[in-house]
């Protein structure tokens, strides 16, 4: 008794310690190095090698500002000059002329000149079997600062498909580097030194076109937890860091040492339902009951803390196609999505608190992965919500790399992704690549069973469209027939952020995912 | 001393046991639903990808064979030393582990020598004072030791001494002192409670033996018993037991690495399995498996030059 | 039993600990009963709240009460736990016997596959096993058992053989009783005892494992309320709601404690030759 009484004793005072360590916490602050000579940022790295034509790795090139384009995307997602100075299309539709910046050098002090363009263009053609997803060429000459290519058919976004980071202009001239470990020589403001996954060193490019490069070095520490990024920037380790996870982001409010920049991205978190035959969502009237018992706005502003704007329509509101134009049927509206459930049928018949009909309880397959924090939430919120409506949901939880198979399979009911709407500055893709008839495999992504006619010939007249208002008003006519069908579950748009110490300046993000460390983030004192 | 015999046949085990690991492995991954080169091609960024691109790259390495070809073909090149080759970090296998090793050894080492320096005086002399005020804070404390989840302690520590107290960094990744600490404490705090309380009973278990009250009966003073008989009959057995720690150590201390994102083999290993990676998957454990039996048969074999009763007996 | 019993009166550290044991089991069934609000309930609008008189742990990033989760966490972990620890000590003990009592080659057969499970770090094995397979309590299970299962067919197998060799068994097979008489009658009476204070001993131990696989996201899945699970949820808001990660630790912490605190006392209790 004594001995278990003593004990007892020596773990309450352990405890004791550890609170009074944990409590006179606070130590000073780590002064940041943002001087001009060094700045440090925290990110998330998902690449091995900087080669661009390699997967999706040229973004990481691009994020590091060790890459640019011919073009670049403002912010608001409309093409503007960057390598290329100005660009025009001939009359046939077929030929565009860019006119290279005579100005711009690469890191080595090579001139950057319409041939060098053209010789990077085509070997990004040789090395990367998604180059031609983007558009065909028929051919592409060089004649001083002016390259010309001709397409095989009319492409109407091709300047935003070249300001993807896939088309990055490296030095084809020269050949004994390893560009997975010490990058391709291109024309960004910062040369790498050393790369790693887990952090690449770099240092101002001497021969930098575009003006003076605010700082001597840069460190990208790979940091993937995202509160370990936050804790890191708090303690003073890195200057800035992208992606701040929601529940931290009040951290850094209302405070004279961070400055947040946060825009609405241009991603959309998604359920794609599956209305295929036998499964339940084919009834109309259960898909609009599903989607209005879901509060939705709540999801984006309590559960997500307002770092997810509340979702509607399949293109986020930071690109410009009617957003708040767009009428969605289908609003958080729990009686109503009661009263659709009764008229399909559904009714709870032996009290379990679930709907049934022909002796079968409402059950959806949820398919969710959790490499994204915010898709288990709203998976679980789901969850939760039609509970209430008396439909049962089954949540998987699988791997990220096994979701395509099951999406493309249709082997679920309901699939969440977070997917970038706009790879080239226009949803066009993207509205296709979901919702557009699949006819034998023709559009994969498509495994619900989703078509409308009426869809379909809209996208067909929008392939073949250049006049950008026309183009406009074609993407809003589609989405508003995506809402009246009730053709997937739109949760939100994640917003994403950039926060800096007060030390630097011009930290700022942009819609366009692979925007990060650029010339103009510098040092705020001068 | 362990014949030749003895060691060969030791030998030849270890092989056996590679061999039939490696294969277990290879099934498991291949039964697994993760596909590597959605993976490979996108990580988690959420691009789309056409299937053309991905039967493309199936092919190209070779991952639409069937399963025992492919496993025939690795083990082929693997008994000439060649590994594979890791997608996930795009370099051999062999260079990667090797470039691993030495975060591993340097937490193993730190963990170890932590806890020796904790574990072995306090155990003997909790046992020497047996029921004193001492005996039951080292008791206490072991207790914690064992029974405290040593996740939830890194995340504490983290906690504390890199956000409250602002001593530590916290952001892992890279080999230095500073990360080095909070992650050998764990370990180290975890393992010393497991080893006061072996070292304590085994102090104990030999202070009751005859000899002891025979040599006290002698006149012999306790500091020459304590130093001179009892502990190199007591610390004898612990031999074996810390080899295999040191062993599993060696194999990587995946969820304390994956906390303080240790760069080490745990930390590889849980990365590889997640990406699919099965040439480097496969490669960690065969390592980690070959470290492990390695170590046990060295300290078998410095146990018998060790141990003065089997020495003597010849054996 | 008598032994149990006895120990309960003589021993107090026994007694205690089987109290609080009990209460344990007692907490963990009368969740239902005793939890404020229904552990799954999301009140959205309530995410993040801070412990109050109302939410004595706080609430969750649904709302749903922290004090109501962690008290349902401990039915479902108990159980889990328990569970794992049963079917690890039949898998174990039954191919430890086989082995030990029949020799031969189904020895050599069961041995060969213990020592190649055995010259492995089970933790990695582990998660190589769940991680593979795809993260789900059962086959969190399945993998802690394939690399747990050696240690007690080892044990059995050693302590069958010992006892084979005494007097009366080997009378008994001179005598000419079937292998299930004497399996049952002479063998299995005699290593269950040491076998079962294993497995109690155990349970604090596996409990933390299968925490930790549940943390890596190898193990149960949400919305369940288990305590591994709901520290690698709580992880995320370590900064913003730090009660979310502490009290969940807490209670497995206390859990192994308690139970590593009854194997020890019931060791005592069992086996007074192993002194302390």
């Amino acid at each position: 008794m004594k001995k278990l009484a003593k004990l007892t004793a020596a773990l309450a005072m352990i405890g004791l310690l550890a609170f009074a360590a944990a409590g006179c916490g606070g130590g000073e602050e780590k002064s940041a190095a943002a001087t001009g000579d060094m700045v440090k940022i925290g990110v998330t790295n998902f690449a091995d090698s900087l080669e661009p034509t390699d997967n999706f790795f040229g973004w990481v090139v691009m994020r590091y500002g060790l890459g640019e384009c011919l073009v670049k995307f403002d912010d608001k997602m409309n093409s503007a000059p960057w390598l290329a100075e100005s660009w025009s299309i001939s009359d046939d539709k077929l030929t565009w002329t860019f006119k290279i910046n005579d100005k711009a050098t690469f890191s080595n002090g090579n001139k950057v000149t319409a041939a060098a363009v053209k010789s990077s263009l085509e070997r990004t053609f040789a090395m990367s079997n998604r180059a031609p997803t983007f558009f065909e060429y028929a051919s592409i000459t060089a004649d001083g600062q002016n390259l010309m290519i001709k397409t095989t058919r009319p492409v109407p976004t091709l300047p935003g498909m070249l300001a993807d980071p896939l088309f990055i202009i490296v030095d084809t001239s020269v050949t004994d580097r390893d560009y997975a470990k010490q990058g391709p020589i291109c024309t960004g403001p910062y040369m790498v030194k050393e790369y790693s996954k887990a952090k690449a060193v770099m240092e101002a490019n001497p021969n930098y076109w575009d003006g003076a490069v605010p700082f001597k070095h840069a460190e990208i520490p790979t940091i993937d937890d995202p509160n370990t990024r936050a804790m890191a920037l708090q303690s003073g380790e890195i200057d800035c860091a992208v992606n701040i996870a929601a529940g931290d982001l009040e951290l850094f409010r209302d405070s004279d040492k961070y400055n947040i920049s946060e825009i609405a991205s241009l991603r959309t978190v998604l359920a794609q339902i599956n209305m295929n035959e036998g499964h339940p969502c084919h009834d109309p009237k259960v898909r609009a009951a599903l989607i209005s018992c879901l509060d939705r706005e709540t999801y984006n502003k309590v559960l997500l803390k307002d770092t997810f704007i509340s979702g509607k329509a399949p293109v986020p509101p930071s690109l410009d196609y009617g957003f708040d134009q767009l009428v969605d049927p289908n609003t958080y509206n729990v009686e109503r999505a009661k009263q659709l459930l009764a008229e399909a049928g559904w009714q709870d018949t032996n009290g379990d608190g679930y709907v049934d009909k022909n002796g079968k309880n409402l059950e959806l397959d949820f398919v969710y992965y959790s490499g994204r924090a915010e898709l288990p939430l709203y998976a679980e919120a789901t969850q939760s919500d039609a509970k209430k409506v008396g439909i049962k949901i089954n949540m998987r939880n699988v791997d990220y790399n096994v979701l395509d198979p099951i999406r493309q399979k249709g082997d679920f009911d309901l699939c969440i992704s977070n997917i970038l709407t706009a790879n080239s500055g226009d949803p066009e893709v993207y509205l296709n690549w979901y919702w557009k008839t699949n006819v034998n495999g023709s559009q994969p992504q498509n495994s619900t069973g989703y078509s409308n006619p009426e869809f379909d010939a809209l996208s067909d007249a929008l392939a073949v469209e250049f006049d950008p208002a026309k183009r406009r008003e074609l993407m809003i006519k589609m989405q508003q027939i995506l809402l009246d069908d009730g053709a997937a579950l739109f949760f939100g748009y994640p917003k994403t952020n950039m926060v800096s110490k007060t030390t630097l300046k011009n930290a700022n993000i942009l819609p366009a995912d692979y925007y990060w460390l650029t010339k103009d983030v510098a040092p705020a004192k001068l | 001393m362990l014949t030749k015999k003895q060691l060969l046949s030791r030998i030849v085990q270890i092989i056996v046991v590679l061999l039939g690991i490696s294969f277990i492995t290879f099934a498991l991954v291949m039964l697994s639903p993760g596909d590597p080169v959605r993976q490979m091609l996108a990580g988690n960024e959420d691009i789309i990808v056409s299937q053309a691109e991905i039967d493309a790259l199936r092919h190209e390495l070779g991952l639409d064979k069937p399963f025992i070809f492919q496993y025939l073909d690795w083990l082929g090149r693997a008994l000439q030393g060649d590994f594979g080759f890791s997608y996930m970090v795009k370099r051999p296998v062999m260079d990667e582990l090797l470039q691993t090793l030495p975060a591993t050894v340097l937490l193993a080492l730190a963990s170890s020598v932590f806890m020796l320096a904790v574990a072995i005086p306090a155990g003997i002399y909790s046992a020497v004072k047996r029921n004193s005020v001492f005996d039951y804070v080292v008791r206490g404390l072991t207790f914690v030791g064992v029974s405290i989840p040593n996740f939830w302690m890194g995340l504490m520590l983290l906690w504390i001494f890199g956000l409250k107290l602002r001593l530590l960094p916290i952001v892992g990744g890279r080999v230095s002192l500073e990360n080095l600490i909070l992650p050998a404490l764990t370990l180290g705090f975890v393992m010393a409670a497991k080893y006061t309380r072996q070292v304590r009973a085994a102090v104990l278990e030999e202070l009751n033996q005859d000899y002891v009250v025979g040599a006290r009966a002698r006149g012999m003073s306790e500091s020459y018993i304590l130093w001179k008989e009892v502990l190199p009959n007591a610390m004898l057995p612990l031999i074996t037991l810390f080899g295999l720690s040191f062993g599993s150590l060696l194999g990587g201390a995946a969820v304390v690495e994956i906390v303080f994102s240790w760069p080490g083999l745990g930390y590889l290993a849980v990365q590889s399995i997640i990406y699919r990676d099965f040439q480097l998957v496969q490669g960690i454990v065969l390592w980690i498996a070959l470290m492990y039996m390695v170590i046990n048969l060295i300290v078998d074999i410095s146990y018998n030059h060790l141990d003065p009763r089997l020495r003597k007996a010849g054996r | 039993m008598e032994t149990l019993i006895n120990g309960l009166k003589t021993n107090h550290a026994f007694a205690i600990t089987s109290f609080l044991v009990l209460l344990l089991v007692v907490i963990a069934l009368a969740a239902p009963l005793i939890a404020p609000y229904d552990p799954l309930e999301a009140t959205m609008q309530n995410a993040y709240l801070a412990p109050s008189a109302e939410h004595w742990f706080g609430t969750d990033k649904l709302g749903r009460d922290n004090f109501s989760r962690v008290l349902y966490g401990a039915a479902y972990s108990l159980s889990s736990v328990l569970l794992l620890v049963a079917i690890i000590f039949m898998v174990g003990t039954t191919l430890g016997v086989l082995a030990g009592f029949y020799g031969g080659r189904v020895d050599v057969v069961i041995m060969r596959v213990a020592d190649m499970m055995i010259s492995f770090p089970g933790m990695i094995l582990a998660i190589a096993i769940a991680g593979i397979l795809g993260g789900s309590l059962f086959n969190a299970i399945v993998a802690l058992t394939v690399v747990t299962w050696t240690k007690y067919a080892r044990l059995a197998r050693s302590m069958v053989l010992k006892v084979k060799k005494r007097d009366f068994v080997e009378a008994a097979i001179v005598n000419g009783g079937t292998s299930t008489h004497i399996l049952c009658r002479h063998i299995l009476p005699n290593i269950l005892p040491l076998m079962l204070i294993t497995a109690a001993s155990d349970i604090g131990a596996m409990m933390m494992e299968l925490a930790g696989l549940s943390f890596l996201g190898f193990g149960s899945q949400p919305p369940a309320p288990e305590w591994g699970l709901m520290l690698n949820e709580g992880r995320q808001q370590l900064q913003t709601a730090p009660w979310l990660m502490f009290f969940p630790g807490l209670a497995i912490f206390i859990t192994v404690v308690i139970f590593n605190l009854w194997g020890d006392a019931l060791r005592d209790v069992l086996d007074p030759r192993q002194e302390e």
